[in-house]
């Protein structure tokens, strides 16, 4: 019952934020900075793809790969979440990742310095996303 | 009918679970913002302008807000993102309910009448200042945030009780649903 990682892609599909769970997730802590942008904008591509292809706004909300599972969260307003996590946690993503939209609303855009395009770097932000994906069961 | 219900509810529950804050230091702050820049600008002009590009930033800011906490997912569908701005959106930020009225027929154009909004208790307006629209700030936030929706819209005070009207009205223009930015 792990979840490994989490990001968060911009209206434009910039990636604004990613954090590895690394204590819990030493193999996915191993794919460098670089690499997880790139994954990020494949996965932005193949969303925007699945959009065009089914005329539908929700595009790839599942994908299913070995042990594990991605979830994909696309909001109203353009933001995408998704997260990474073992299989076993899978009936637990879709309420994190409402807790994920939760914390970001209150912590990140209450913030008048920060910008929604730019990266998030918050402290707060980063220290209660680690809490929430831990008391994922 | 049902889906008006349905929103009342969930405004209601989303309501009940937000920190609150003493409506009228509310109504003192934005006092303050807007004497604040009456005295620094030159014109009342400019003053409406400022309002207007605060509440943009606030809206754009607010509307995540409100998803998250609502889980509501609506579409850029006109009459039913007015309904979730009236019904939820100045129910849990503002505790009042605006009337919408006055749809055109193609659904692209409608009027918001305030009653009573904290904003505005306490205010008389000098007449040095009649061409000043104290909920300028107001008409920001809805752009704002049907503007993070993709659909850009046209706000305008066409009555203001400041200045004699029975309610304010907020004119809400649909001009352009914006597809295209989701899918470039």
């Amino acid at each position: 019952m792990v979840i490994h990682s989490l990001f968060i892609l911009s209206q434009s599909g910039n990636l604004i934020y990613n954090q590895v769970f690394q204590e819990r997730s030493p193999e996915a802590s191993k794919i460098s900075a670089n690499d997880q942008i790139l994954l990020a904008s494949v996965f932005h591509g193949f969303h925007t793809m699945g959009r065009a292809i089914d005329g539908s706004k929700s595009g790839i909300e599942k994908v299913y790969f070995g042990e594990c599972v991605l979830e994909c969260r696309g909001t109203p307003t353009g933001l995408k979440l998704f997260v990474i996590a073992d299989r076993s946690s899978a009936d637990a993503l879709t309420k994190f990742l409402s807790a994920i939209y939760e914390l970001l609303a209150d912590i990140v855009l209450k913030n008048p310095f920060q910008s929604l395009q730019q990266p998030i770097r918050s402290e707060l932000f980063t220290q209660s996303v680690s809490k929430t994906a831990l008391a994922v069961k | 009918m049902s889906r008006e219900r349905n929103l009342a509810k969930i405004a209601e529950s989303t309501f009940s679970k937000l920190d609150k804050v003493h409506s009228e230091i509310f109504t003192m702050t934005y006092g303050a913002i807007v004497t604040t820049l009456v005295e620094d600008l030159d014109n009342v002009d400019e003053v409406n302008a400022q309002l207007d590009k605060m509440g943009h930033n606030i809206g754009e800011r607010l509307v995540d807000e409100l998803l998250a906490k609502t889980g509501l997912n609506p579409q850029p569908d006109m009459r039913y993102v007015m309904e979730i701005v009236t019904r939820v959106g100045f129910r849990i930020y503002l505790g009042i309910t605006p009337t919408l009225s006055n749809w055109n027929a193609d659904s692209t154009t409608v009027t918001l009448s305030f009653r009573d909004s904290a904003l505005s208790d306490w205010v008389e307006l000098p007449h040095t200042l009649d061409d000043l629209s104290y909920f300028q700030l107001v008409c920001g936030v809805i752009r704002g945030a049907l503007e993070m929706l993709g659909m850009k819209v046209k706000c305008t005070i066409t009555a203001d009780k400041l200045k004699g009207a029975q309610t304010t009205d907020i004119l809400v223009e649909l001009q352009e649903v914006m597809q295209a930015k989701f899918y470039n």
